[in-house]
């Protein structure tokens, strides 16, 4: 019986989920460019870092798709395996801000006093530097590489979920549901996971939509900055901010429209996954 | 001595202090004295009633009792055991006996649990019961509280407040306690659905065998459910008896100008209503002697300088007034028998 509660209750999850039409198109659409990214590479006719001298500069054609770079690289190719890089970033580093912020935002409003001082200031302090040069120097002594732009990002965002979460749980701790699960005899371990996590987590879920766009959005500008993924690898930034010139922009748009929508068409479902998952997760949404 | 076999819970000089500063660089702290030495017994299988108006500390009394509030010093007997002394362990244990009903239903049950979660906690926690036992003690608790079984799969947002509360019931039942402390259990619902409540609440004291300490501000409930009531004012019990001598003959006057608030239906009746002067004091800063004497029009010299206490009026009505210095015979074992 239990097993069948859980089961209607992942049901209701899902209803919930489908009633918003953006949210499933997002999803899919999610769905596809992470397939696409994943599966097509090896099938390409060229690699990310391939010179086709035929191609220099090429608009559209039967074989290079959305043409050429300026030199000469399959942007097609290049936009598929940049993907790879963007999405990789946005992930894994908003996955680690996570990772460190929700639980030290979660003891410092819980616990209160020493933890909530050395904590929230020390977000505090994390906020004040200057992101873009704190990663810039980070990544200058590490070495650039995908690993170390993802890990650096990841690390510098923890204090968003921090405080995002510290104020939700400090209103939730002084409900009454939590003094009421303290007098059943609940121990702390199950207040913090099924009385004030459940009910914090809507917040969160639109913040880490949020994060995952502008981590994919700061890994370009350290592209850009020559601090992030190092050419001739291909990521969304560095193939849009490599078609700067006024030349590209004005008569050569399949070099950086491409990257440019693809960037929009994910960010956009990300934040409609995003905003889908905070009613489907919250059981006053109505399943009609 | 022979009542004292009786009192199932005992509290003692119970104090709860709370310090205020109004900077880092205030030197001065004030204190709050939200409960401030107040000695209770609730006798086995009893609805003792505890009244006073807002702010003066019967919450507090309440919540200090099951340790959700740490006391500031006191002693609270259960079982020949001082809850106050016990470790975090047997807390934990000591819940399995003294359970809480709140004010707010709507707040006191967790939006994202189920009904069958919220009242099967307390039996995984204690692991009363589990699998098809715990499904089928929750729906007799369910049963027990006039719900239908259905609702497991249900949220609380799908339930009216007095449904609401008949859950926050179930769950403090769902551990067989001996003392339920009820916290304003029915101020915050319609007065038809209070009534219904009341009368679950005292039906499953008769099959149960439960003990209440039942926290209000409504005289009139009171009146309908409690043996013995109990009035508080800032911080202290005034005045404390059976439901009968005291609504009879109240003794205290802070207590006769409560019960001439009681509405009276009749607008024939003569009885007449007494206004209180001024608001309740400012706890952070009481008056001096007894902390009513600045609203009371009896008075006495002695009452701005001289606390009063306790002092035994009839067999089991006690009250905290000067005024009844010379009537009262003082009993030297007060405790025991409050």
């Amino acid at each position: 019986m239990n097993n069948n509660r859980k089961k209607s209750m992942f049901i209701n999850f899902i209803k919930r989920f489908c009633k918003n039409k953006l949210a499933v198109a997002g999803f899919i659409v999610l769905v596809l460019i992470s397939l696409l990214v994943i599966i097509l590479p090896p099938f390409l006719t060229y690699s990310e870092s391939e010179i086709d001298p035929l191609a220099f500069s090429s608009p559209p054609s039967s074989t290079h798709l959305l043409g050429g770079d300026d030199v000469g690289r399959d942007v097609f190719s290049r936009l598929v395996y940049g993907g790879r890089v963007s999405l990789f970033v946005g992930l894994l580093s908003t996955f680690i801000s996570v990772l460190i912020g929700i639980p030290l935002g979660i003891i410092a409003a819980f616990y209160r006093g020493i933890f909530e001082s050395i904590i929230m200031r020390l977000s505090d302090v994390f906020l004040s530097f200057p992101s873009i040069i704190l990663i810039l120097f980070l990544v200058s002594i590490f070495g650039p590489s995908i690993i170390t732009v993802t890990v650096v990002i990841g690390v510098l965002g923890w204090p968003l979920f921090a405080r995002l979460i510290f104020g939700t749980v400090l209103s939730i701790r002084e409900k009454d549901y939590i003094e009421g699960a303290v007098a059943i005899g609940e121990t702390v371990r199950s207040i913090i996971f099924k009385y004030i996590l459940p009910n914090a987590i809507a917040p969160i879920l639109i913040q880490i939509t949020f994060r995952i766009a502008a981590a994919i959005v700061l890994e370009s500008s350290l592209s850009f900055l020559g601090m992030g993924v190092q050419p001739p690898a291909a990521s969304w930034g560095n193939m849009l901010y490599n078609a700067q010139s006024i030349t590209i922009l004005t008569d050569k748009p399949w070099m950086w429209l491409p990257p440019g929508i693809a960037l929009l068409v994910t960010i956009l479902s990300i934040n409609f996954v995003g905003n889908g998952l905070r009613d489907a997760l919250d059981p006053k949404t109505k399943i009609s | 001595m022979a009542l004292n076999a009786q009192n199932l819970l005992e509290v003692k000089d119970l104090k709860k202090y709370y310090t205020i500063k109004s900077g880092m660089r205030d030197k001065n702290k004030r204190v709050v004295k939200a409960v401030d030495g107040v000695d209770i017994s609730i006798r086995k299988g009893e609805i003792l009633g505890l009244v006073g108006e807002s702010g003066c500390g019967k919450s507090t009394l309440g919540r200090s009792i099951l340790r959700l509030i740490e006391p500031t010093s006191g002693s609270i007997i259960y079982k020949g055991s001082d809850i106050l002394s016990f470790k975090k362990k047997d807390v934990r244990m000591m819940r399995k006996d003294l359970q809480i009903i709140f004010q707010d239903p709507g707040a006191s049950l967790n939006p994202r649990m189920t009904i069958g979660e919220i009242i099967g906690a307390p039996l995984e926690i204690f692991g009363l019961a589990k699998g098809k036992e715990k499904e089928d003690r929750i729906l007799e608790l369910l049963q027990l509280v006039g719900l239908n079984g259905d609702y497991v799969n249900r949220f609380p947002h799908e339930f009216s407040g007095g449904q609401k509360q008949r859950i926050a019931i179930a769950r403090a039942l769902a551990v067989n306690p001996k003392i339920i402390i009820c916290d304003e259990p029915v101020s915050a619902l319609d007065v038809s659905v209070q009534a219904q409540v009341l009368n679950l609440m005292k039906e499953l004291k008769q099959k149960l065998d439960l003990t209440y300490l039942f926290i209000s501000h409504d005289l009139s409930v009171v009146h309908h459910l409690c043996d013995r009531v109990a009035v508080m004012y800032l911080g202290k019990i005034v005045e404390i008896a059976d439901k009968d001598q005291l609504y009879r003959n109240p003794s205290h006057p802070y207590t006769k100008a409560l019960l001439s608030a009681i509405p009276n239906p009749d607008p024939e009746s003569k009885s007449q209503r007494i206004i209180l002067e001024g608001d309740v004091p400012n706890p952070a800063d009481p008056p001096s002697g007894c902390t009513f004497h600045k609203r009371c029009a009896y008075r006495l010299e002695k009452c701005s300088s001289e606390a009063p206490c306790l002092k035994r009026l009839e067999k089991s009505h006690f009250v905290s007034c000067h005024l009844y210095d010379n009537e009262s015979k003082q009993v030297e074992d007060n405790n025991s028998n409050l």
